[in-house]
């Protein structure tokens, strides 16, 4: 097992490596200066060529990639143009709030969806399933953005239920960073206030996060329920007289949760692009944001930056995804 | 059933004959035929992703004919009819240019279609001979095309194209390479995988012991076999393409305004939030509707098509 | 054989199916009787409906699209097609059992064999009102892959189903069977799945089982070999009805209905050398658009014009052996059910 995840983790920073020279390959065989789009459109000419002096761009291809290589290595990620820290710090800053954002997003999404999955799979083509299929069918195809805008457009602007962005209000205090996510630090030191106040925040942008994934845990997951109860082992168990709440909450979710956890994983990169979009409307503090404002200022380094710490991230959760398999299905455990 | 008989039974002749034998030969096909589209009319869903699809199509042909504003699509302002609230003449209200936003978002689907189709052509067309490659050729081609294939898919499609625009710069082109890149790995493993298995198939090694050619195989046996997973992940891709393009543009990195693409025109409209809010609201109902359209069609094509695959690949 | 100590009887069982291309008549006026004690074999080829009929008697048919339309199954009168779901359960397993076809489809592959033993055990203690705790119930499981002949019980029983071999598997099927001491068997094929040599070896372990508890059976199988082995009485099935039913030797002796002795005859003598392998002309019906009277009818070398017309019913030719068929008088009452309570009396 533990041969098992090293040789995975090896894997992991092997295509880390693939994806930064896949990138690097693009960016350089790709027409274009980049120099000058950093400049951006109102430089001169000096501008320019200091800003390519800068970033080593005048170097030949090979040395810039090994310099960027020997620099990630170091920790060196480069540095922002636009907030002139180093990539590194700013990530450091701003991943708290989006691993707060996407993991809230997912459990939302799971604690809801595995269940309503089953319930319409038991209570086929009655109402509850019909309305679920809509919402699966439409969640998928909603655009985040759009949601987002129109949820914060009623609910928030016009209605003022819930604010319209960021972590938290205006006024209020971050609670002491131990975790630095807000939900559980306020917990841990009893601040109740600022627990509602970061729930209140974090209610929209995740509500819109979790949305496709959602619809797609629910669909996949009373698609498999409905195969899976047809399956003869239960036929079986019922003809031993197993209860029926026993046969569809263990017998067949069992089974069933092994290509919902396939879709789980799948939706769950879904999720990390999706912050692009949603910490955008929501002026969430995050990388995903940090990556939007990098991009408008063809601002390269930071963009870079989030790819590869939303790439690890990915890759980490498909990593636990594969072990969860273990845990659900005896038939994959020792290879 | 034995010989026909031509003698004991009367035949018509000629062409007319003709056609009735390859009738009775092809009887099973168009029983399959039958089939399918009975299956595709037992579910409504379907039907209505095939009719949104229709009227999609047909908006981006008869688009320019039936628009009140043509022009605004384009450059035009009005700056005396800006942010009107829809009603009559301007059935979608205007936007900060006075511009008539029905006319932009009917136009628009010219523009998504075209994002649309080249993306999911060119990651087709990357994607699906590399995979027949890779799988048909084995080794270490097979290897190197799938370590690649996988470090693509290793980071979630959005961020990537994002990082591809970053090293590109925006603009509506780049966004279409960049979400093509993101695109083709997914027809790389769908193809790859069938092939792998289709190899093994008895059919397959029937055709080599008479001597077929690999190029043969290829065409005559495998092809034809994948079509039916490509074109479920095609319609589903279609709408998801759309849709990301859309993102792209929204966040100002892929089609730039005046262009009247659905994105574009929701970012822009952000700024006019809440008192002018029908700016927003339309295109970005154009864009779902148009999405749930391909994503419906490309369910019920699952369903008829190739019930037994699920999907799970990159959406 | 008196109605008295039949334990399970099926009367005049009628079930439909509804598919794609229209409603297959799948079973047309069954009757069966199984006695107390009874070893009962129904034979017949694939597709006469012999698991629906099994799979009928526990109420594991999924009622769209299958459709009971009429008939009883009575068990100690009790008619089982009248019963709630929740009086089925305490019915499945605990007093009828059934014991299925493929091991390898059969048993969750992701649940171990104990779980899935203990949870039986558990839920047929509870249904008795004699509840046991886990530990007792990890020993009757275990005692029960004992009486099945597994090797090492106690350590296998925490494998799961992969880990086990097709017979094994089986076998483990049956110990789920015997969980609950039922007064029922009803095997539905157990060793087509499996190997010739494992089939024997099975069809052995049911027969000492059977002769140790004294379970009634009812095993059905499309190989007549595989139920003259264990069961003292057989009836023969085709298209949805019972054709004929008596003893094992009687219908090696004097099969009688024309469909019994086809079967009879295509059976590969080795003994008799060049022979051609005779079969059946024809093949089975469409259920969806069965042949008027006896569904036989187009196959059978004896067919009268009664027989296109009409349909025969179950009737004693001989003392233990009734045939459906028009070829014996006895049976030429054009198919009124009435008359058949009269035959009866005499």
């Amino acid at each position: 097992m533990k041969q098992y995840i090293l040789k995975r983790l090896l894997l992991i920073v092997l295509t880390l490596f693939g994806l930064i020279t896949i990138i690097f390959v693009i960016s350089r065989v790709a027409p274009g200066d980049p120099a000058r789009l950093a400049a951006g459109p109102d430089a001169t000419e000096e501008m320019v060529e200091v800003l390519r002096k800068e970033f080593g761009l005048d170097k030949p291809l090979i040395v810039q990639y090994i310099d960027y290589i020997r620099g990630l290595v170091t920790g060196n990620l480069g540095r922002s143009l636009r907030t002139r820290h180093l990539v590194l710090d700013d990530l450091i800053q701003f991943f708290p709030a989006t691993f707060e954002l996407t993991v809230f997003s997912l459990l939302l999404a799971v604690a809801l969806g595995i269940p309503l999955g089953v319930l319409c799979a038991v209570y086929r083509d009655r109402f509850l399933d019909h309305s679920a299929r809509v919402f699966s069918v439409s969640g998928v195809a909603l655009p985040m953005f759009w949601l987002a805008l129109m949820l914060q457009l009623f609910l928030a602007l016009k209605f003022d239920f819930l604010p319209v962005g960021g972590r938290l209000g205006m006024l209020t205090e971050a609670p002491r960073s131990i975790t630095h996510l807000y939900l559980i630090d306020s917990v841990v030191t009893g601040n109740w206030s600022v627990f509602k106040d970061a729930l209140r925040h974090i209610m929209l942008p995740a509500f819109v996060l979790s949305f496709p994934a959602l619809a797609s845990i629910i669909r996949v997951n009373r698609a498999e329920m409905l195969e899976v109860l047809n399956k003869d082992y239960i036929v079986n168990a019922r003809a031993h007289g197993i209860s029926k709440v026993r046969i569809t909450g263990h017998y067949a979710l069992k089974n069933a949760l092994i290509p919902t956890t396939t879709m789980i994983g799948l939706r769950y990169g879904w999720m990390l692009g999706g912050t692009i979009l949603v910490e955008t409307v929501f002026d969430w503090p995050g990388t995903g944001l940090y990556a939007v404002q990098g991009a408008v200022f063809s601002d390269f380094q930071p963009i870079m930056g989030v790819a590869l710490l939303v790439g690890l991230n990915f890759m980490l959760a498909n990593l636990i995804i594969d072990l969860i398999y273990g845990v659900l299905d005896p038939r994959v455990r020792y290879e | 059933m034995g010989e026909r008989n031509a003698t004991t039974e009367a035949q018509p002749v000629g062409a007319l004959g003709a056609w009735a034998q390859w009738k009775e030969e092809h009887e099973s096909l168009f029983r399959d035929i039958r089939l399918s589209f009975y299956l595709f009319s037992k579910s409504p869903l379907s039907v209505i992703g095939m009719v949104i699809v229709g009227i999609f199509f047909l908006i981006t042909l008869a688009g320019p004919l039936i628009v009140p504003f043509p022009e605004d699509a384009t450059g035009a302002v009005h700056m005396a009819q800006k942010l009107r609230y829809p009603g009559s003449g301007f059935w979608f209200g205007t936007d900060e240019m006075g511009r008539d936003i029905f006319t932009r978002v009917i136009l628009g689907t010219r523009i998504s279609l075209r994002i649309g189709l080249i993306i999911v052509g060119v990651a087709m067309g990357i994607g699906v001979p590399l995979g027949i490659t890779a799988g048909f050729v084995g080794g270490w081609l097979n290897e190197v095309i799938m370590r690649i294939t996988d470090i693509f898919l290793s980071i979630p499609g959005l961020v990537l194209a994002l990082a591809i625009i970053g090293a590109l710069g925006p603009g509506i082109t780049n966004s279409m390479i960049a979400l093509s890149l993101v695109w083709w790995p997914g027809y790389v493993r769908l193809v790859q995988g069938k092939t792998l298995s289709l190899k093994e198939e008895s059919f397959i090694e029937a055709a080599r012991s008479v001597g077929a050619s690999k190029a043969r195989i290829i065409f005559f046996h495998i092809l034809p076999n994948c079509t039916s997973p490509i074109i479920v992940k095609a319609s589903m891709d279609m709408g998801m393409a759309i849709l990301a393009a859309a993102g792209l543009g929204f966040i100002g990195v892929g089609a730039q305004p005046p262009s009247p693409e659905w994105g574009a025109m929701i970012s822009i409209a952000r700024n006019y939030l809440p008192n002018w809010w029908w700016y927003a609201m339309f295109p970005g109902l154009a864009i779902f509707i148009t999405v749930l359209g391909f994503n419906l069609l490309g369910d019920g094509l699952r369903d008829i098509l190739d019930p037994q695959s699920r999907g799970y690949y990159r959406e | 054989m008196n109605t008295e100590s039949s334990v399970l009887e099926i009367r005049d069982l009628k079930i439909h199916f509804d598919t794609f291309e229209g409603r297959a008549q799948v079973l047309d006026g069954l009757s069966l009787r199984l006695g107390r004690g009874d070893t009962v074999g129904v034979v017949g080829e694939t597709g006469c409906g012999k698991s629906i009929t099994a799979k009928a008697i526990l109420g594991l048919l999924p009622v769209p699209p299958t459709r009971i339309v009429s008939g009883e199954i009575l068990f100690h009168s009790q008619d089982l097609l009248r019963l709630s779901e929740k009086e089925t359960e305490k019915i499945r397993g605990n007093k009828i059992a059934m014991i299925f076809q493929d091991p390898m489809t059969y048993l969750n592959p992701v649940l171990s064999i104990e779980k899935q033993l203990v949870d039986v055990i558990l839920g047929h203690a509870g249904h008795a009102g004699r509840p046991m705790t886990r530990k007792e119930s990890l020993e009757k499981a275990i005692e029960l892959l004992e009486a099945v002949r597994i090797p090492n019980p106690r350590l296998r029983i925490k494998e799961y189903p992969h880990e086990f071999s097709g017979g094994m598997r089986q076998r483990v099927l049956i110990a789920m069977a015997l969980a609950g001491d039922p007064e029922i068997l009803i095997a539905d094929e157990p060793t087509t799945a499996l190997d010739v040599t494992i089939q024997a070896q099975i069809l052995r372990l049911i027969g000492d089982l059977v002769q140790r508890f004294g379970h009634s059976v009812l095993l059905i199988s499309h190989d007549l070999g595989v139920v003259a082995s264990v069961c003292r009485r057989i009836t023969v099935m085709y298209a949805g009805n019972i054709v004929e039913s008596t003893t094992i030797e009687k219908i090696f002796e004097e099969p009688s209905h024309p469909y019994t002795k086809g079967l009879l005859r295509s059976i590969p003598n080795l003994s008799r050398r060049k022979e051609a392998l005779v079969g059946i002309k024809g093949s089975i019906p469409d259920f969806i658009d069965p042949p008027k009277g006896c569904r036989f009818h187009p196959r059978c070398d004896y067919a009268m014009d009664v027989c296109r017309q009409e349909k025969p019913i179950l009737n004693e030719i001989d003392g233990d052996h009734q045939v459906a068929c028009f070829l014996f008088k006895s049976s030429w009452f054009h198919g009124n059910p009435a008359k058949y309570e009269d035959n009866e009396r005499h």
